[in-house]
């Protein structure tokens, strides 16, 4: 079955370019190779220029990575000094927030005793 | 005596129409020798040139041009042609009315006129009429401009060594050799449709004449046979020629002075208004130049006779005309040799013999054939590995995509942490500015407390 299939396919071949002289043909041949090397030409130098494209980005791509990572060493760098400060701060809060506590009761005497000396002077009056 | 009727041009003209054959097996064969010209540029160039786009190029700057170039020659040739046809068969008829053909020197004399008229005059002045194609050095200038804008075209493109050149010089003179080898086939279609077609008629035209003389004193008179080409290979032809026949004796002398062979080309010149006439002697300088082209000879008339022919036979000389008509007309001796046919026998002379190819073509062939395999196999070679490459790039791609994809997350990831640190930072100066602010409240109190205990 396959053998008769290639027999037909020779058979076919033979007719189609039966029509041809043998210039003609020789010309066509010669045609058809040119425009196949030509044609693979074409896309070898497209695939040159796929390959120079991608090197390119993977050359711009590795670039981001190493910026990705400094930036990144910045930040917690960053995160660790405001971590730091904001310790420092709430303790100074808390320092400043037991001492107003403590001037509380002194600044009520004081302004008891104002108090007293406004209301004595005036019934001695 | 009758004239030589309308019907005569307009036949020739039919025949004539036979050049746009030619013409297209021109343009064919221009077309295949530029394609190959094309593919063997291209093959030059390491395939740096388009292919498809500079065959396309050569067709339209080139090999379409180039037919224009040669049709409209061609026609024009055509027409100065049919105006010396025109002229000739105008002559042609005046002589017949002119002539009285009662004696075979009557006779003989307007045969030889005729003779000279068809064999060199109609020829000189066709060549006279006609400007060359090529000039001296064996171009056209027309042809030669399009040729070098198409080179220079190619330069603009790419770098054109002096093998390209070579390839294009020998384009050129195959193009000049296919050229001239049609024009020359036109040409001598032409003259041959002419000759051809004025013979047959005058044949006719003489044999009524003849008849009548005949009828008149049939012992005494000969046939007028005019014949064209007498071929050599043919025994019996020659010895006929001289072979005794019945003379036409009582013929009239012809009142009109009889042109002879051994008048010159300049005796029948071509006026502008189109008119043939012997005596213009004004013409000579006009035309010396292009009388040196030479004439190709066409087959002549002939009269036979009893006496020795005055007209001797070039066998040679009609030998070389290869493409003239072959005209016989009956004579009285071919009458009596019914009962036996001329057969021309084999002739030994094989000119395929001579011919020998510059290579053995089993040779050639196979080395065409491992060439074109070894083509072949290039191209399948790298096909192959075009496509293992094409595979590695796609893979490559992936790899780089992935690469992007991940470098884009990790900076949006990066960009909300900044944006956290860059929150938690505000939130931490907010409650700086609210603690210095309950200490600036208080400082004021604190510092007058000071300065008293200072002052006390």
């Amino acid at each position: 079955m396959v053998e008769e299939l290639q027999e037909n396919n020779v058979i076919e071949a033979n007719s189609k370019f039966e029509k041809y002289d043998d210039m003609t043909l020789f010309n066509k041949m010669i045609l058809c190779l040119n425009t196949e090397e030509e044609k693979l030409s074409r896309k070898e130098a497209k695939l040159e220029e796929q390959k120079r494209e991608v090197e390119e980005r993977l050359a711009a791509t590795n670039k981001n990575i190493e910026s990705n990572i400094e930036r990144e060493n910045a930040l917690s760098q960053r995160k660790l000094e405001l971590s730091n400060r904001e310790v420092e701060l709430n303790s100074k809060l808390s320092e400043a927030e037991v001492i107003f506590l403590n001037m509380k009761p002194l600044i009520k005497g004081l302004s008891n005793i104002t108090n007293f000396n406004n209301v004595g002077g005036s019934e001695n009056e | 005596m009758n004239k030589l009727s309308s019907s005569v041009l307009e036949k020739v003209s039919e025949n004539n129409n036979e050049y746009r054959t030619i013409l297209r097996n021109l343009n064919i064969n221009i077309d295949e020798r530029t394609s190959s010209l094309v593919s063997e540029l291209v093959t030059k160039t390491g395939y740096t040139l388009d292919f498809s786009k500079s065959l396309s190029d050569a067709k339209d700057n080139i090999v379409k041009p180039v037919s224009r170039i040669i049709e409209s020659y061609v026609i024009r040739d055509l027409r100065s042609v049919e105006t010396v046809n025109e002229q000739f068969i105008e002559k042609i008829n005046d002589k017949l009315d002119n002539t009285d053909m009662n004696s075979s020197e009557q006779k003989e004399n307007f045969v030889n006129n005729l003779n000279s008229l068809l064999n060199d005059k109609y020829l000189e002045i066709v060549k006279i009429k006609r400007i060359d194609f090529l000039n001296q050095d064996g171009e056209n200038a027309e042809i030669e401009e399009k040729i070098e804008s198409y080179v220079q075209n190619i330069r603009s493109l790419v770098m054109v060594d002096d093998s390209m050149l070579e390839l294009v010089s020998s384009y050129k003179n195959d193009l000049y050799g296919m050229v001239k080898k049609s024009i020359d086939e036109i040409s001598n279609l032409y003259q041959n449709n002419f000759v051809n077609e004025v013979n047959s008629n005058l044949n006719g035209i003489i044999d009524d004449s003849d008849e009548d003389v005949i009828v008149s004193s049939p012992e005494e008179f000969k046939p007028f046979i005019p014949e064209m080409n007498i071929m050599p290979e043919v025994p019996t032809f020659e010895p006929n020629i001289d072979a005794p026949v019945d003379v036409l004796t009582d013929i009239p002398e012809i009142n009109e002075e009889p042109l002879t062979t051994q008048t010159t080309a300049s005796d029948f010149s071509v006026t502008p208004n189109g008119s043939v006439n012997e005596d213009m002697d004004d013409s000579k300088d006009d035309t010396s130049e292009e009388n040196e082209l030479e004439i190709t000879p066409i087959a002549p008339i002939e009269i036979k006779s009893d006496d020795a022919p005055k007209h001797s036979y070039d066998v040679d000389e009609i030998l070389k005309i290869a493409k003239s008509p072959i005209l016989e007309l009956p004579s009285d001796t071919e009458e009596k040799d019914e009962s036996f046919i001329n057969v021309t026998p084999f002739s030994s002379e094989n000119e395929i013999d001579n011919i020998e190819s510059e290579f053995d073509e089993t040779e050639i062939v196979e080395e065409m054939i491992r060439r074109l395999n070894m083509r072949l196999e290039g191209i399948k070679t790298r096909k192959e590995s075009y496509n293992e490459e094409q595979e590695k790039l796609n893979e490559d791609e992936a790899f780089v995509n992935d690469l992007i994809s991940s470098s884009n997350a990790k900076k949006e990831e990066l960009d909300n942490f900044e944006k956290q640190l860059n929150e938690k930072e505000e939130k931490i100066n907010k409650k700086k500015e609210e603690l210095d602010k309950k200490i600036n409240d208080v400082m004021p109190f604190a510092n007058a407390v000071l300065n008293t205990e200072k002052e006390s």
